[in-house]
């Protein structure tokens, strides 16, 4: 079986065949390695590559799959859902501004319609009893901020657009 | 002895606290908030009380409520573990007109030191050198800029009534020094309900050292050496190690006994941490006493074989010291590194989620102080410390290949933590050479990261493996009576495919 994947925003082409009883030959570009692989849980593999052992949970879902190893996450996308993804944020000219935790918004710094700079602070964001600043990544004109000081925000939510 | 005790806290501290407690014969009563309901702590208390919402104000810290928590479970002691109300004396005050033991100082040694302008003017009367700065807090803008230049740049801004790092700002530039002073106001204010913040001088290239004490109620004070504490980001700890590799036996006895003499001073009672700072040429200055129990306190329990919860109970209970000062010989060599839900690879952004696996190490000279377990749900609303790992070796090299080895059996998926940054910091020349001061990690994250090519491949395997096995597994036939919506759509599409 073929997959295209992409990670860290390099695209790899993995081939899987079985070549033995519990054993696969698998190819990662140009390179072949040996493999095994045994399912403990849905998720949970013991891996073993070209003899080393890897303990790997991949959680998946329609775009990727999240693949913990060694106290890391790898977030290896499935080729379609990436490229989507890619083209949609090379229309975008405005910035959006994600949060990549949930917090809460302490203090709104600037106000729509304001002229930031690059690295200028916008907001200050609280989360686990730390206060964040949330820098503008480009200079520009400030066209939208959602929240106000006192809001909840959920990991992933739009703060506010530098366009 | 007690036979029931409130644990005013949550997390890896209330569970550390459960365990002494069990082991004494003692009934632990946990306390919870809406965000703890299934919580660890609770899990493993005796019994536990509902104190509110997850907003710390509304639970933990708020005195009313634990107090009455305290008197409706029959509890006749209260732990306060760390942080939250541990060294607040409006608790302790409550306790001692309720009549309930606060394991912990009495309320007016808490009072002199627990507000650190007047800890500051007090170790200056007692002889105990202090840093340069102000022995007053500062509140006006002007009244800053004036002080601030008296003490001269680079200068920090710290919160009185603070610790742990919040409230905290180096200022290099005086143009830097009124956001500085007003986002130290803020947090000082959301941390300890108390904007007062004050300055004082910055020491370059600095340790921080910190020497454990115990004092019981009868004047009986010994220390229990020392826990160097120089690995911070952030002005936060994130790994400590007993012996310091920095310090000389005449530094290290020294310090012992100006940490005996400063708690003495203020009529202390009960486990405490003397924090000083050590420059280049070992010349130390009193930072703050911690009233409480350290976060870091398994590192000199290792060490020292003494159970630091233990004696803070039976103090509080008002048994004497089993021992003195010549029966405290410390053995080996402990480190801890505290595992944080926190991403090391994008600026350590707070990581909370549900843990979907866990493993945690275990063997010789291992210990795991955690408040998690697999299916929790870390909540955003509390501190990202998620386990205290700690290994203990006959040498420091023993003890760091030992965390190394158990930091490579830690694996905790689900949300993002700092155990690979610790891979990196145990494989570092300069920690392994002992050579490193609180700078370390601020010039470690400009260093490159290695990156092993190995893992990236078996991710890749992995992704790999598991979409063969999710493809496989959607042909399967629907077992009656479970109803899966993945294969009906899976089975839709290979229909369509056909027509």
């Amino acid at each position: 079986m073929n997959f295209v994947f992409w990670l860290a925003q390099k695209e790899f082409r993995v081939s899987l065949e079985t070549s033995g009883d519990n054993v696969l030959r698998a190819r990662v570009g140009d390179a072949a390695h040996d493999v095994s692989a045994e399912f403990i849980s849905q998720e949970e593999i013991l891996l073993t590559v070209d003899g080393r052992i890897f303990n790997v949970i991949v959680h998946s879902n329609s775009v990727s799959h999240s693949v913990f190893m060694n106290g890391k996450l790898f977030r290896v996308e499935k080729r379609s859902a990436f490229k989507t993804l890619r083209e949609e944020r090379g229309r975008q000219k405005k910035r959006d501004i994600q949060t990549t935790m949930p917090g809460r918004v302490v203090q709104v710094l600037a106000a729509v319609g304001d002229e930031v700079k690059e690295g200028q602070p916008v907001l200050v964001l609280e989360a686990m009893k730390m206060q964040n600043e949330i820098k503008a990544p480009q200079d520009g004109r400030l066209t939208r901020v959602r929240f106000r000081a006192g809001d909840y925000v959920e990991a992933g939510a739009i703060l506010f657009t530098v366009e | 002895m007690f036979k029931k005790i409130l644990i005013a806290n949550r997390g890896e501290i209330a569970v550390r606290v459960i365990r002494a407690c069990r082991e004494m014969k003692i009934v632990p009563v946990a306390v919870f908030s809406e965000a703890d309901r299934k919580a660890l702590h609770v899990r493993l208390a005796e019994e536990a009380v509902f104190i509110g919402e997850a907003k710390p104000s509304e639970s933990y810290l708020n005195v009313d409520k634990l107090v009455a928590a305290a008197k409706k479970c029959g509890a006749e002691a209260i732990h306060p573990g760390y942080g939250f109300l541990a060294e607040n004396p409006r608790l302790v005050k409550r306790c001692e007109e309720e009549g309930i033991t606060f394991i912990g100082p009495p309320s007016e040694p808490l009072r002199l030191i627990g507000e650190k302008t007047s800890a500051r003017r007090k170790m200056l009367e007692a002889g105990v050198p202090i840093i340069p700065g102000t022995l007053e807090s500062v509140s006006d803008e002007r009244d800053l800029r004036k002080k601030a230049r008296e003490v001269g740049f680079p200068l920090l801004l710290k919160a009185s009534a603070g610790g742990g790092g919040k409230g905290l700002r180096l200022v290099s530039r005086e143009k830097d020094l009124l956001p500085a002073f007003k986002l130290a106001r803020s947090e000082a204010l959301s941390s300890f309900a108390d904007p007062a913040v004050y300055i004082e001088k910055y020491i370059e290239e600095p340790h921080h050292i910190e020497i454990q004490i115990l004092a019981d109620n009868y004047g009986n004070i010994v220390h229990l050496g020392e826990r160097e504490c120089s690995m911070q980001r952030r002005y936060q700890k994130v790994l400590e190690e007993s012996p310091s590799p920095f310090l000389d036996e005449g530094t290290r006895q020294a310090m012992g006994r100006v940490a005996v003499k400063a708690v003495a001073s203020i009529g202390y009672r009960n486990a405490g941490t003397v924090e000083f700072i050590v420059d280049r040429e070992r010349n130390f200055y009193f930072l703050e006493v911690n009233a409480r129990l350290q976060v870091e306190h398994p590192v000199t329990e290792m060490v020292t074989g003494i159970d630091l919860v233990k004696c803070q109970l039976e103090i509080a209970a008002g048994r004497p010291l089993p021992f003195g000062q010549e029966d405290v010989s410390p053995e080996g060599h402990a480190m801890e590194c505290r595992i944080m839900a926190e991403d090391p690879f994008n600026n350590f952004m707070p990581s909370p989620g549900r843990i979907v696996f866990l493993h945690t190490p275990a063997g010789l000279g291992v210990r795991d102080d955690s408040g998690i377990y697999a299916g929790y749900e870390v909540p955003l609303d509390y501190d990202p410390l998620l386990s205290k790992l700690i290994t203990w070796g006959k040498t420091r090299e023993e003890a760091i290949l030992r965390m190394t080895r158990a930091l490579s059996e830690y694996q905790v998926y689900g949300i993002k933590t700092t155990i690979p940054f610790f891979q990196r910091i145990l494989l570092h020349p300069r920690f392994l050479a002992g050579a490193y001061n609180t700078h370390f990690i601020a010039e470690l994250e400009k260093e490159p990261d290695h990156e092993d090519p190995a893992e990236e491949v078996a991710a890749l395997i992995a992704a790999a493996i598991k979409s063969r096995r999710d493809a496989q597994a959607s042909l399967c036939p629907v077992i009656p009576g479970q109803k899966n919506n993945w294969k009906v759509q899976g089975r839709i599409e290979n229909l369509a495919k056909r027509l």
